[in-house]
């Protein structure tokens, strides 16, 4: 089977590599694209469209694309790999003397901005390259309360509180790179001279790691040299690394702060630091060999660089294929690279294509599958944001504690319990089930399912989810069995099967008789939400 | 038939009572469920030079470098420096260095924090793989096989077996259900017996979605749900949990030692930030090392008194079938900087005390220039045609006193720390 992708806004038609894998049932795929490009589950109106028609397919994902959710969902994707949003700020709303009850929302502020920057240029469909060259960025109103910002007039996706927006400390346009956020994360310290910063650089835009290199020290020589400097320069296994690393750092002075805990100091761009570099570290600022005297020039020849296209490919195939790309994928990522060139480095060409490809679509291993594909997940889980946003959007429900999303954060929430990352101690997220994410699920469908039938029963003109007859309806009634089967289709995106629909309904006969038909109700609903069939996709 | 469509068969075969998780995990299976582990972290990077390796010798680089107080000491065969200012270091080799074995220069192959941790505690640099404790309990079937109260975590593959605490105790919250009534909106809770319902009902759910999994990994994925929906009422005897958060080191492990009296959890990770939680970077201030070795053998000594005097469900002492391992990612440079701190080194020591464990040993050496030297695994010798140590040894060693198959780990385990 030859996979075509023929793609809507540029039409490159890519021929990806076969691979022995069954696809998902088209309601399902609907679903699993739905989660990861919205965080949000497919109507039944978009589901009815799919089924009758699974060429429409393709056409989904464009309208998916395209829609407000598309960019808040990209950034919960891009926060898994850029790890961002932490709890912890080097600077606190104490410093910033702002309410302590803003703490969680000032975290989640500053680890957003890269985020919301690269989210925007995808939406706006503009190229890659412009999240390492932009001279804007994305803020929202505390970020342009608390740094050097003003929001511009330009054209935005952006559906909240967030806006595009430019520094206004002189600092050169260099995208992500230009963005506080950025570096209150990736911060350096007094003797480490932005070394960190540089090999995050490479990490995040590259995929090439400083820090995973085989480097074999040579420590009688590394213990002589004093100081630090002179063995970056003089001893050959750490020169392997910092001939590139030192030169990196050296153009982001205008970054360095004398003090980590000073917020003027850290919110700021520095100018009469930037030649500080050629002082600290000896070497004068340049991208593998070619000057650069600021981080704009900088990020200008990283934008050039062919390793930026290819590990923007990559990046993007494993967040939507939910693992490492493997030595076994180089084909197909090779072809989704050459047609993200093609394309001029538009990431929504890109997702469309990786989405296109059998690894994304699998559901099943055909017989003929060897163990290469046993790594193709078939099976995900629902990542804690996209369970905060389905159960919003079906339940409204927004799990909130000490006024911050519990999804969002660990000081107050369930972020690392629910097998998210926080950024810091937890920096891979959890892709199978775990036991306290099963423990969380629990608690939450209780949540949702207390909150919406007591919603809908007090609102039965305007329900969320359950519509007033289906509440006042039990098993053995045809409006119950009609219930259960929308619901099915509302939340696992499937029907329900008969053989389930009758365990479903002595559940509901059992608790009823032990409490009364409101709880019956409640149970089912919250029974719904911890079937696999909804937290999985 | 079919590898996976075997697997698949299996699994369904064996259907609710099956807690073993299948693949990868089925590699533990041979361990012993009786022997605990408790990792202690020192976030941030101790100075071995100022407990653990007494190095005084001329033609060394650490002849100038060492406190103007310190000297070289013993005590129950552990040599280790000694100093006024860290009587409880002393103290606690005296009481418990018999049970206590020291293992140096172990190679982390880093100064990056993030790296050295993932390198420690999993032995590899590469994403996906699980830290020790994770794998060392993934086949346990106790309530909390792996419970991590706090510091770095790398669950990999082995979600199934492992509990996270939540920084604040969020995890007692949910298991008791006082969590409902601090969030907002609140919500009630059921009845216990509707609760009971929905939790055998959600279990059935499982079963059923595991017996028709798809090949490949949705039979691991599928596996993986149902041990955990399994396990997940019997969270209830956690209920009494603390977090660590303010908490002396040694009063969160009194929680961890209560679950191992009971039979509750297998390993535990706890993370350790020293007086103060300031952490062990001093990059700037080294003396604040020694405030934390001073208080850390101090909560060790309290520890292993309550090791001593805890009796499991055996009626066996805890001491005799737990480990308490105590470890930092990286060590620091044998020279001061110009700060009176000292920079990240490659080389990093660990402490194995209590069950399985060799006391009264110290394993592996530096060279002239702090560089970890070659050791026989057998005799624990130093030997140039031994072995360089890097944390797989630790790992396969840790593997072997629990009775595991230490293929796993890629390199043998060092038998020379092995009771």
């Amino acid at each position: 089977m030859i996979w075509l992708l023929a793609c809507t806004v540029a039409p490159t038609e890519l021929v990806i590599p076969e691979r022995p894998l069954e696809p998902l049932e088209a309601g399902l795929l609907l679903r699993r694209m739905h989660l990861d490009l919205a965080g949000t589950l497919p109507s039944l109106a978009e589901l009815e469209a799919v089924r009758s028609d699974p060429a429409s397919l393709d056409a989904q994902v464009d309208t998916l694309l395209d829609s407000e959710r598309f960019s808040p969902r990209f950034q919960e994707l891009l926060a898994e790999q850029w790890l961002t949003q932490t709890d912890r700020t080097n600077i606190t709303v104490r410093e910033l003397e702002l309410d302590l009850e803003l703490q969680p929302t000032l975290a989640r502020s500053v680890g957003t901005e890269p985020l919301a920057l690269m989210a925007e240029v995808a939406a706006q469909d503009l190229a890659w390259t412009e999240t390492v060259t932009a001279d804007w960025t994305m803020a929202n109103s505390l970020l342009i309360e608390i740094w050097p910002l003003e929001a511009i007039d330009r054209e935005s996706t952006g559906t909240t509180d967030w806006v595009p927006a430019r520094y206004t400390d002189g600092r050169p346009p260099a995208g992500v790179a230009a963005t506080n956020g950025m570096w209150w994360r990736y911060s350096s310290t007094p003797n480490n001279y932005n070394r960190s910063r540089a090999a995050a650089l490479s990490r995040l835009l590259l995929c090439e790691d400083y820090l995973l290199r085989e480097v074999s020290f040579d420590a009688a020589e590394l213990a002589d040299l004093d100081p630090v400097v002179q063995a970056t320069q003089e001893v050959e296994s750490c020169r392997s690394c910092h001939v590139t690393l030192d030169p990196i750092a050296s153009a982001f002075f205008g970054y360095w702060t004398f003090d980590l805990y000073d917020p003027i100091e850290a919110s700021s761009y520095h100018p009469e630091r930037e030649h500080l570099g050629r002082h600290f570290l000896e070497t004068e600022p340049a991208w593998f060999g070619i000057p650069a005297d600021d981080p704009g020039a900088l990020l200008a020849e990283l934008s050039a660089d062919p390793r930026f296209a290819r590990c923007a490919v990559e990046r993007t195939a494993r967040a939507y294929w939910r693992r490492e790309p493997a030595l076994h994928d180089f084909e197909t990522l090779s072809v989704l690279e050459q047609g993200f060139l093609d394309d001029g480095q538009s990431m929504k060409a890109l997702i469309r294509n990786v989405l296109s490809t059998p690894e994304y679509r699998a559901g099943a291993l055909m017989d003929s599958a060897t163990e290469t594909e046993d790594s193709t997940r078939t099976l995900r889980i629902l990542s804690p944001d996209q369970l905060a946003s389905v159960i919003e959007q079906r339940t409204g429900l927004r799990w909130t504690r000490s006024h911050a999303d519990v999804m969002w954060n660990d000081s107050y929430g369930l972020r690392t319990l629910v097998g998210g990352v926080d950024g810091i101690q937890v920096t891979e997220a959890q892709q199978d089930p775990s036991l306290t994410g099963v423990l969380v699920t629990k608690r939450l469908a209780q949540a949702a399912a207390n909150h919406v039938v007591q919603h809908d029963l007090d609102n039965p003109q305007a329900p969320t989810l359950l519509q007033g007859e289906w509440l006042a309806s039990g098993p053995g009634e045809s409006t119950f069995d009609q219930a259960l089967q929308e619901l099915a289709l509302l939340l696992w995106s499937q029907e329900m099967g008969q053989e389930s629909a009758a365990q479903y309904a002595a559940f509901f006969e059992q608790v009823e008789q032990a409490s009364d038909r409101q709880q019956a109700w409640t149970s089912l609903t919250a029974a719904m939400i911890r079937d696999p069939k909804f937290w999985s996709y | 038939m079919h590898r996976r469509r075997f697997l698949g068969a299996l699994a369904a075969s064996m259907g609710a009572g099956l807690l073993l998780p299948l693949g990868a995990r089925s590699y533990a299976l041979s361990g012993s469920a009786k022997h605990r582990f408790l990792f202690i972290h020192c976030t941030g990077g101790w100075d071995q030079f100022m407990v653990f390796t007494p190095r005084f010798d001329p033609g060394t680089i650490m002849r100038s470098e060492q406190e103007s107080s310190a000297v070289a000491s013993e005590s129950r065969g552990l040599p280790f420096v000694d100093h006024p200012a860290r009587e409880r270091v002393r103290a606690f080799l005296e009481g418990y260095g018999a049970q206590t074995a020291f293992l140096h220069g172990m190679e982390v192959r880093s100064v990056a924090h993030d790296v050295c941790r993932r390198l420690l505690l999993t032995g590899t640099s590469r994403p996906g793989a699980g830290d020790w404790g994770s794998r060392l309990s993934a086949a346990s079937p106790v309530v909390a096989p792996m419970l991590v109260l706090s510091g770095p975590s790398f669950a990999g593959p082995y979600g199934p077996s492992v509990v996270r605490m939540g920084t604040a105790g969020q995890l007692v919250e949910l298991v008791d259900g006082s969590w409902q009534v601090k969030t907002a909106p609140a919500t009630e809770l059921p009845s216990e017996s509707v609760q009971a319902m929905e939790d055998a009902f959600a279990l059935s759910r499982v079963q059923d979605f595991q017996a028709k999994a798809p090949t490949g990994q949705g039979t691991v994925f599928a596996q993986d749900a149902l041990s955990a929906q399994q396990r997940v009422s019997s969270l209830a005897a956690l209920a009494d949990l603390q977090s660590s958060t303010g908490q002396f080191l040694s009063d969160t492990v009194e929680q961890v030692l209560d679950l191992f009296e009971r039979d509750q959890a297998m390993c535990a990770a706890v993370e350790y930030l020293g007086t103060g939680d300031l952490g062990f970077d001093t990059h700037a201030g080294n003396d604040l090392q020694s405030v934390h070795f001073d208080s850390l053998f101090g909560e060790l000594s309290v520890i292993c008194k309550s090791l001593e005097q805890r009796r499991d469900t055996n009626g066996e002492s805890l001491m005799s079938n737990t480990t308490v391992v105590v470890l930092s990612e990286m060590g620091r440079h044998p020279k001061m900087n110009f700060r009176g701190g000292r920079e990240h080194w490659t080389y990093t020591p660990a402490m194995l005390i209590g069950a399985g464990v060799a006391g009264g040993r110290s394993v592996g050496s530096y060279d002239a220039a702090m560089q970890g030297e070659k050791v026989d695994l057998e005799s624990g010798e130093t030997f140039a045609g031994g072995e360089a140590l890097d944390p797989r040894h630790l790992g396969a060693t840790l593997m072997a006193i629990a009775d595991q198959d230490t293929a796993a780990a890629g390199v043998p385990p060092i038998s020379a720390l092995l009771a």
